[in-house]
């Protein structure tokens, strides 16, 4: 059966039956809202683990000790010079305890100057002994003071690292395990620490981590509610100006809710949590649904005032019509945003299995509901209020035409291509992972990143990742040689202007044996041998907790890790130390050692970023093999696909050359409303290009030209104005606190403003000049299929 | 034909558009040209311990794992890697020759024909070498287990040691050309002979790190901020009081006052060596430094960080001279 009798047959099907279809989609979103009573909305970490990368895998073996990848880092910085003053002092000790009790924390991994791993090791004539510098309790009076700020300025592994170089902040690093990790609680419960401070005058406090990044993420939901509905209010406002009338607004909000509800409430049924951030895809979804709904009433407007059709005969003639091109448009978005299922990201799949069931659902919520429940209007535009701005779309469209109609059709393809090789030029300055320092969630003056550019200032690094050095043996990393490779690899590694610092047992060793030197640095060297480096590990361990030096070696030493604290997370940072890890290990074979990297946060981002890396390419021309081949079969034509291509060609061009230039980079949040930004680009394209080929299969010997002003002021308009509605509302997202959503309404606005214009202003005159096959010469059966469909005479404008 | 050659081509295109981008699915797989990565003059790892100059502007600095820094008369900076990675304790010119000593008994000399290494008999266990300088016309070079060795940096090196397990931090020549080791657990040695035979005198426990003398005032520094003054060239030493606990490792006269250097940030100043003071050099930081050296600028400081002392500003080096 072709794709018209089958539109034929189903708009003959559920008019007839409008109110069994009317009931049955009721039907079941009631059942669906009643599923969604039951949504999870939170960020799950896990969901952003690349399943089966080599990275997560050294993490997920080692993150209990070496380090997980739900790090706080917390500073308590002393607003009246350094922190050896007894209150502060007092506070650090405070924060560090409290932190005990918050929720999924692991107690084993906090670690600060008043817990019990920061301890340096003192030789005297009574012996050696290995003492935390203060823990239980905080010096008494100021000779205990001053020993203890001579023991910090003696001891490397505290000095610059916990406590910064000015002497005027502390640090407190906190560990989560990930399984129990709630960044809803965690935010709140350690902010509530800071709110009962006994000195908040005396001091300030900066904390930086995922959890925390998160924490604000959910400390802004209910504000990303307002501004959804704020943004969903002004679109119907202005689809209920430019349509004036109550169904031009209400159908396309009744199409995107019952998506929504269908699409979620599947979600929840398939045991999905709802990430906030990807409640932009939400957003750019709704939008498609609105926009196929609002094409809907503009043909159905057109055909009930030009023809003077009755509604239920419009409506069905509207659903017959628009039925390819809407069904095209569905296939293409899902089909482009199911190419990110290939991204081995749990939250890429759930967001790609999510986002191609709700696009499916707008078949059913928008092309079938809004034509059937169109069918009811009684007297079209009777209602319509007397205010209006058409003349305004008129006018716009009036230019697309005498472009596409006029000599400037011919310029139209050089300029276009002039205008794209340009843009693509910038665009290849797109980055993959994050493009700036700090978070690119939230906007560089946002407290987080303050205290972040704070933190990376005046200590190594926020941004951690270890590399695991595995034995074969017992005790094999006392080995002189195995210590000494740690410290070369240190060397190297801290010559990336980006690695701030890193820290390995044989910077134990090596204090250790400075402190049994009487504190001489000349005696800041490794062990001679295997034996005295076990020795001055065992000096160091004298008195401490089994845990002590979980951070650096397993209790047997046969495992151990080297962190590296890096000055950030972008991802020309990650991708450079990763790739000087790698070199490095390969210039340095290590006997008795199987070196793997790379754990911890970074390790996990390095992980995430070198899968996107590696799939964009496979993502993006698989979602454009989509669009070929969606085509293909619907107009049966190989050059089809190839024509679609141009519009979305330019979008993509168009939005990676802005993001490029705004510094957004292609990360695990961006890449799904860049994969739906593909399928996004080609809708509009389908409308306009259908129109034309339908004008022109209806009346094969009309001017090109006509046919062109047919589609222009009829898809055209529905074009201009969903994209222009469209992009009004996403663009209020630019007043969130969210840096992230603001640049995403920003880049969403742009893609629909751009595909809009791209099919008004482009596709026109590439179809008269061109003159594709699939268009002008259609195949023998779709012709003659559509001398069997029931007349319908068009408009054009108004 | 050629209507024909374009149809082809028409109906090849779109096929040949997805293969190809079937081909950059599966094969294409974009990779990351790695940034240079220049070696810095200084790494945050280097740890200069010593420091020589040529009294005409050219200094030498010797570093961990086997680096030495330079800095020629025209202020321009190079930075070389000798061939065995050991970690250097001391460095010393005379005679337009560099010789710096470093662990398990290595020496180095530049004449001005790059770097030549030898390795002194020492001590398996105990081979540091840990000072070398130029005094009445020789290399003298000390270190651990109570090793001495004397050479022009030419020919053979000269074996005075002492037969006893001290290390043997510092040595210095007084006015009268007499030799003087600061030595661990308070030991001081003095030769008259040219180190053939050496004196020990002990003042109290704490290890002495370093000797300097000026005319017949001498200053010895050590642990826990002890410094001994004496004003007869050694006759008698005298305790006094620096105000400081903290190590110091170096001591010198730059020819107007007395300056020693050591842990946390120490930098002290006296002008006869009886009454010390802090030195405020802004800038200055809290780190250990190991050696000074006055020269017509001010003071060069190394150890965890280097850089230059003048007047009451502390510029560090090389970076911020550069700029």
């Amino acid at each position: 059966m072709s794709m018209s009798r089958f539109a034929i047959g189903l708009s003959e099907l559920c008019i007839r039956h409008r109110r069994l279809v009317v009931a049955l989609i009721m039907g079941i979103t009631l059942l669906m809202s009643l599923v969604l009573l039951r949504i999870d909305v939170r960020t799950v970490f896990s969901d952003m683990v690349p399943k089966g990368h080599p990275y997560v895998e050294v993490h997920e073996q080692y993150k209990e000790t070496f380090g997980g990848s739900n790090k706080v880092t917390i500073v308590v910085k002393s607003e009246d010079g350094e922190i050896f003053q007894p209150a502060v002092l007092a506070e650090i000790q405070r924060v560090t305890r409290e932190l005990a009790k918050v929720s999924g924390v692991n107690p084993f991994q906090i670690v600060s100057l008043a817990s019990r791993k920061l301890k340096s090791v003192n030789a005297s004539s009574m012996g050696i002994e290995s003492l935390p510098l203060m823990w239980p309790d905080v010096p008494a009076d100021a000779a205990g003071i001053r020993q203890l700020r001579e023991a910090v300025i003696n001891n490397p592994l505290v000095y610059g690292i916990y406590v910064d170089r000015d002497l005027e902040s502390a640090l407190i690093q906190v560990d989560f395990y990930d399984q129990k990790v709630d960044y809803g609680k965690i935010f709140p419960q350690i902010n509530a620490i800071f709110d009962a401070s006994p000195i908040p005058d005396q001091v300030s406090y900066h904390l930086v981590g995922e959890p925390i990044l998160y924490g604000w993420v959910d400390h802004y939901l209910d504000e990303t509610v307002v501004i959804a509905l704020l943004s969903l209010g002004s679109m119907l406002l202005a689809l209920f100006l430019l349509n004036r009338t109550w169904r031009g607004a209400l159908l396309p909000l009744l199409s995107g809710t019952v998506s929504a509800i269908w699409a979620l409430a599947i979600g929840v049924m398939l045991g999905f949590n709802f990430d906030p951030l990807v409640i932009v895809v939400a957003f750019i979804i709704t939008a498609r649904c609105f926009s196929h709904s609002v094409q809907l009433i503009t043909r159905f407007d057109d055909i009930c005032d030009g023809d003077g059709l009755a509604p239920r005969a419009a409506a069905e003639a509207t659903m017959k019509e628009l039925f390819r091109p809407g069904l095209l448009g569905l296939i293409s978005d899902a089909g482009a945003i199911l190419c990110v299922l290939l991204t081995p990201i749990p939250l890429l799949q759930k967001v790609s299995i999510i986002g191609a069931i709700w696009v499916m659902t707008i078949m059913f919520s928008a092309v079938v509901l809004t034509p059937v429940l169109l069918s009811w209007v009684k007297v079209p535009l009777r209602y319509a209020h007397p205010l209006n701005l058409r003349f305004i779309l008129d006018a716009v469209l009036g230019v697309a035409y005498r472009l596409a109609a006029g000599r400037g059709a011919y310029m139209v393809l050089p300029v276009t291509i002039i205008l794209v090789a340009l843009l693509l030029a910038k665009a290849t300055g797109l980055t993959i992972g994050d493009a700036a320092p700090g978070s690119p969630i939230l906007w560089p003056q946002a407290s987080f990143n303050q205290d972040s550019a704070l933190i990376n200032k005046r200590y190594p690094g926020t941004e951690q990742m270890f590399v695991v050095l595995e034995g074969d043996r017992t005790d094999a990393l006392k080995r002189v040689d195995a210590l000494d490779w740690m410290q070369r690899f240190q060397r190297r590694m801290e010559r990336l202007p980006q690695v701030g610092g890193s820290v390995s047992l044989a910077d134990i060793v090596v204090d250790v044996r400075r402190n049994l030197y009487e504190g001489n640095p000349r005696y800041r060297e490794l062990g001679a041998s295997q034996i005295e480096n076990g020795e001055l590990i065992s000096f160091y361990m004298q008195g401490a907790a089994p845990d002590d030096l979980a951070q650096f070696a397993d209790p047997l030493f046969q495992n151990g890790s080297v962190l590296l604290m890096l000055r950030d997370r972008r991802g020309d940072t990650l991708r450079q130390a990763i790739y000087q890890i790698k070199h490095f290990i390969d210039e340095n074979p290590l006997d008795g050692f199987k070196i793997r990297m790379a754990g911890g946060s970074m390790g996990i981002t390095a992980a995430i970023n070198e899968v996107l890396l590696s799939d964009q390419i496979e993502a993006i021309a698989l979602a454009l093999l989509v669009v070929i081949v969606s085509c293909l079969l619907v107009y049966r034509s190989s050059a089809s696909g190839v024509f679609f291509i141009v519009p979305v060609l330019i979008s993509n061009v168009v939005t990676f050359a802005f993001m490029a230039w705004q510094g957004i980079g292609m990360s695990i949040s961006t890449l799904p409303v860049v994969a739906l930004g593909i399928g996004l680009g080609v809708d509009y394209a389908f409308y306009i290009v259908d129109s034309i080929k339908e004008y022109l299969e209806k009346y094969p010997d009309a001017d090109p030209r006509d046919a062109i002003r047919q589609a222009l002021f009829s898809a055209g308009r529905g074009v201009l104005l969903t994209s222009v509605t469209l992009a009004a509302g996403v663009l209020l997202w630019a007043a969130s606190s969210l840096r992230f959503q603001a640049e995403m309404g920003m880049l969403i606005g742009l893609w629909l403003l751009v595909s809009a214009f791209t099919s008004l202003l482009v596709m026109p005159s590439l179809v008269r000049i061109l003159k594709p096959a699939f268009i002008f010469d259609p195949p023998k059966q779709n012709a003659e299929s559509k001398t069997s469909v029931e007349s319908a005479s068009l408009s054009t404008s108004k | 034909m050629i209507a024909k050659l374009l149809s082809w081509v028409a109906r090849i295109a779109p096929w040949a558009i997805v293969v190809g981008l079937g081909y950059a699915a599966a094969f294409v797989k974009p990779t990351v040209e790695p940034l240079p990565l220049p070696q810095p003059l200084v790494e945050p790892r280097d740890h200069f311990l010593d420091v020589a100059g040529d009294g005409n502007g050219a200094l030498w600095f010797a570093g961990n794992a086997g680096t030495v820094l330079s800095r020629d008369a025209d202020g321009h900076w190079h930075r070389l890697a000798l061939q065995q990675p050991v970690n250097l304790q001391g460095i010393a010119e005379g005679d337009g020759r560099v010789v710096a000593v470093g662990n398990q008994g290595w020496v180095f000399v530049d004449d001005g024909n790059g770097w030549q290494g030898e390795k002194l008999p020492v001590s398996d266990f105990a081979g540091k070498l840990i000072s070398v300088h130029y005094l009445n016309q020789a290399f003298w070079i000390t270190g651990e287990m109570g090793v001495i060795f004397r050479g022009d940096g030419q020919g053979p090196w000269q074996a005075l040691s002492l037969d006893t397990d001290v290390g043997l931090n510092d040595i210095a020549r007084a006015d009268d050309g007499s030799l003087w080791i600061a030595a661990e657990f308070g030991n001081l040695f003095q030769s008259n002979d040219q180190g053939q035979t050496w004196q020990r005198r002990e003042l109290q426990g704490e290890t002495l790190q370093a000797v300097a003398f000026h005319g017949p005032r001498g200053v010895a520094v050590g642990n826990q901020g002890r410094i001994y003054l004496t004003e007869d060239t050694g006759v008698s030493w005298q305790p006094v009081d620096s105000g400081t606990h903290e190590h110091l490792y170096d001591v010198v006269y730059d020819g107007r006052r007395w300056l020693a250097v050591g842990a946390g940030g120490v930098l002290l100043a006296s002008d006869q060596g009886r009454h010390w003071s802090p030195l405020a050099a802004r800038g200055f930081s809290n780190g250990y430094h190991t050696r000074a050296l006055p020269v017509a600028r001010g003071l060069v400081v190394t150890g965890e960080d280097l850089g230059l002392v003048s007047g009451n500003t502390w510029t560090a080096w090389p970076a911020e001279e550069k700029k």
